[in-house]
């Protein structure tokens, strides 16, 4: 019986994966295991595992996990090797508690006007400025990570913090009925939801872009020290390979570029009409990423009492920016 | 009334409210609609393999889980001192969702299916441990001592009285493991995996297409339904004696 | 066949085994065999246990998830005490409403909550709807096999004896089926609680379950596993309480293992 014999290899999988320590046998194929998020804003890992690292004769595994602590903990613990996820508390208390793990890119970025959204109901009556979200209810994915620095930045230019609004946690999806039924007048929204939920006529984007604006760093890529400085060849192949999928991206409207959807579209499942119609994230062709910004998450997070420690750490300390100059020094500044 | 009528006027309340808009058909999709995505999905080939995939997890899982379960259940009922020896231990583990220690198995264990049939397994071990616990300690004494009083003893009188007084809560067990099981491996599979109805439901919320999530979830009922059927088909052979009680 | 027991060494013995894994997990965080990060010290999630329980924050997270317990439990269990006596008493009744409740007790409601709380608005409202869907069924299943499995000669004895209608339920069907009814109801206690933390971690913003989770995001793991440590001793205060009200209120229901095996 089919089921049968897959509940016994079921079991055997169970015994054999407690009996099986975190791996570092040498292989002839140097290989590789990604921990990523199916969203597109991971699209620059995707394009990492699926094309330009397998091009570059390294074998990758991608492994799909819930959320940004699950990757640093899987990377942290050696059963990953490379991985993403949100700058924020989270990668401080983990570098702080003396992890193993480094950050060494930044993945994407976004610019306040692309994810502020607020109910179109509201906007233009009760809700006609940023000041008047005061004492509302607000939704954001996640706390200690940027979309709440972007928040509060963005509260801070009319008056306000966060301690002003009521912040609902929640998923992105779970943000569309809540912008739609009343739950929450405004969010810090990821695409595609603020396109989806503008399509179906319930919330607006009311803010533009400022000429000098400079994106947000949200997300950034990192991996295991020890892995790094026993394998460090490996390592700049890595980085290199990631210099070339994040100017895929951010080079000729790589955002855009259905070669680049379809990879997208093949790790998060989204459809790619989808994709297209939302507004591009951002990375830089050089992997810059500014250093005060992360400092200024660095301190919200220790006022919010996120952080496991007092003396905030210098950004070179949660950075290490030494691949990526060398794979940008060899192959030429965009 | 036939209590058939019940769940048929519900599906109708629904597909009419859902019709007239009375309810968002966007988040609450007419039944009808929900039925015909299904029946498109299945034709169109989609589901199958994850469903498959679902499945063998929830078979691993309920096998391992029934498989401690019964016999450690089966002693603890029979045995004081195991029983004071582990119910604490088991009153405590029992209501932590195992989905918020999945990152902590999924640190020991390593990503893969040997964490999420775990998992699954651990959610289900417990509630077949407690039923079967629970039946086996209250069986009829007057049962086993009229066994002894005709000579049974030992193994015996466990195969002959004990079990079978104790096979009703041991079912009630693993089919409430087994429900327990499957909701913990769709949960799983939602947050964690690559694969799977769960994994399906979570890229359908994503993408806000609620008729094809509601498929999905439609699915995973029938598989449940399908599943508590296959054991309560073995539950009538083993229980043959015992007539179902009906007074209307 | 077994021995008469002390009663005092009796008492320890459910002590042994949680102690025995306390030290062996002391041990080896402290030493590095399991990552502090990930696994901290008990001793060190007890001292932050303490430290919470002083300054107040625990206790009003654990309020908060007690009273969205009991809001959700007595949703759970009235309507599913009586749908579950309903269906054990009346084939048509089970026949037409067990193959519904077999099909939807399988989906994790956590699922339902952006939908449910699209529906009702009352964010409260919601969440305790959600987490008493499953419970529901729990009841119900266990309720109605408690009645199935009556001794039917019992039944039919009374019966005969001239108890019918009202008379007969109160006075005999639903003494007999208690036992049943409390397994049940523990059992729902118990799994409202794992549904309610499993809500709180997708949703609220206070409440064990989103200190649960919220503690995780930021890798505050010392603090998650007070909230942890804080859901266990909860479970098995309430199971211990029904227990207790158990005892009280059924006592006839003799254990096997004090008759001896």
């Amino acid at each position: 019986m089919l089921t049968l014999g897959r509940a016994v290899i079921g079991l055997i999988l169970v015994v054999a994966s407690l009996a099986i320590a975190p791996a570092a046998t040498p292989q002839a194929k140097p290989s590789v295991r990604i921990g990523y998020i199916p969203t597109d804003s991971f699209a620059a890992v995707c394009l990492l595992g699926d094309r330009h690292l397998p091009a570059a004769g390294v074998s990758v595994e991608m492994v799909r996990l819930a959320g940004g602590p699950e990757i640093l903990s899987q990377v942290a613990t050696g059963q990953l090797q490379v991985g993403a996820a949100g700058m924020g508390a989270a990668g401080f208390n983990a570098i702080a508690s003396g992890l193993p793990v480094e950050f060494v890119a930044p993945q994407h970025a976004g610019y306040l006007a692309d994810y502020f959204t607020v109910r179109k109901a509201s906007w233009g009556k009760e809700i006609k400025r940023i000041g008047d979200l005061k004492g509302k209810a607000i939704a954001l994915n996640i706390r200690g990570a940027a979309v709440e620095w972007m928040m509060e930045e963005a509260l801070k230019t009319d008056g306000l913090t966060l301690k002003d609004v009521q912040v609902k946690i929640m998923p992105f999806p779970d943000m569309v009925p809540a912008l739609e039924s009343g739950a929450v007048e405004a969010g810090i929204v990821s695409e595609p939801f603020p396109t989806l939920a503008e399509e179906r006529g319930i919330a607006v984007r009311p803010l533009s872009r400022p000429a000098d604006a400079k994106a947000t760093p949200i997300t950034a890529l990192f991996w295991n020290k020890e892995w790094a400085a026993k394998n460090p060849e490996l390592a700049q192949t890595v980085m290199t390979a990631y210099l070339k999928a994040a100017r895929d991206l951010a080079l000729d409207n790589g955002w855009k570029q259905p070669r680049n959807i379809e990879v997208m579209v093949k790790y998060t499942g989204a459809k790619a009409e989808v994709i297209q119609k939302a507004r591009a994230h951002v990375l830089d062709p050089n992997l810059e990423t500014d250093p005060a910004v992360l400092e200024s998450m660095q301190k919200l997070a220790a006022e919010m009492g996120y952080l496991k420690y007092k003396d905030l750490l210098p950004v070179g300390k949660i950075f290490n920016f030494t691949y990526r100059d060398r794979a940008v020094r060899e192959a030429g500044r965009k | 009334m036939s209590g058939a009528a019940l769940p048929v006027l519900l599906l109708a309340a629904w597909e009419i409210a859902a019709r007239t808009a009375v309810v968002s058909p966007r988040y609450f999709p007419p039944p009808t609609v929900i039925a015909a995505t299904l029946s498109r999905l299945l034709t169109a080939g989609e589901f199958w393999g994850d469903a498959l995939t679902t499945l063998s997890r929830l078979a691993g899982a309920f096998l391992v889980a029934a498989l401690a379960g019964v016999p450690l259940g089966l002693a603890m009922g029979l045995w004081r001192p195991l029983r004071r020896a582990l119910e604490p231990a088991v009153a405590m583990l029992y209501p932590l969702p195992k989905i918020a220690l999945l990152p902590l198995f999924l640190i020991l264990l390593g990503v893969g299916e040997g964490a999420f049939v775990f998992t699954a397994a651990v959610t289900a071990f417990f509630q077949i441990l407690t039923s079967t616990a629970g039946g086996t300690a209250t069986i009829d004494p007057r049962l086993v001592e009229a066994g002894r009083n005709y000579g049974a003893r030992g193994v015996t009188l466990f195969r002959k009285v004990i079990l079978p007084a104790a096979l009703p809560a041991v079912l009630t067990g693993l089919r409430l493991g087994l429900g327990l099981a499957l909701i913990t491996v769709i949960a799983v599979e939602f947050v964690a995996a690559k694969s799977g109805l769960g994994h399906l439901v979570f890229r359908y919320w994503q993408m806000l297409l609620t008729g094809e999530m509601y498929a999905a979830f439609l699915l995973i009922g029938l598989m449940g339904l399908g599943a508590t059927r296959g054991l309560r088909a073995v539950q009538r052979r083993a229980l043959g004696w015992q007539e179902e009680i009906g007074w209307r | 066949m077994s021995r008469p027991v002390r009663r005092w060494r009796l008492d320890l013995v459910p002590l042994i085994l949680p102690a025995l894994v306390l030290v062996a997990w002391e041990i080896a965080s402290a030493t590095g065999l399991l990552r502090a990060v990930f696994f901290p010290r008990p001793s060190t999630i007890a001292r932050l246990l303490l430290a919470q329980v002083a300054d107040g924050t625990l206790l009003a997270h654990l309020g908060l998830t007690v009273a969205r317990l009991t809001a959700a439990f007595v949703l759970a269990a009235v309507p599913g005490v009586a749908v579950g006596l309903a269906m054990g008493m009346s084939r048509r009744t089970r026949e037409g409403l067990d193959p519904l409740f077999a099909l939807l007790y399988p989906i994790p409601s956590v699922l339902f909550l952006p939908l449910v709380s699209f529906a009702l608005r009352q964010e409260e409202v919601a969440v305790a709807v959600t987490a008493a869907f499953t419970s529901f069924f729990l009841v119900v299943y266990t309720t109605m096999t408690g009645v199935q499995q009556l001794d039917r000669t019992v039944l039919e004895a009374a019966r005969h004896f001239g108890a019918h209608g009202r008379r007969f339920f109160l006075t005999v069907l639903l003494p007999a089926t208690l036992p049943a009814i409390f397994t049940g109801l523990r059992l729902g206690l118990g799994y409202t609680l794992i549904v309610v933390v499993a809500v709180e971690m997708v949703s609220a913003q206070r409440g064990l379950g989103a200190l649960l989770w919220l503690s995780w995001q930021i890798l505050k793991v010392e603090e998650m596993y007070v909230a942890l440590v804080t859901v266990a001793v909860l479970g098995a205060v309430l199971t211990g309480a029904v227990e207790w009200l158990r005892r009280r209120l059924i006592p006839w229901a003799q254990d096997i293992a004090e008759v001896g095996a």
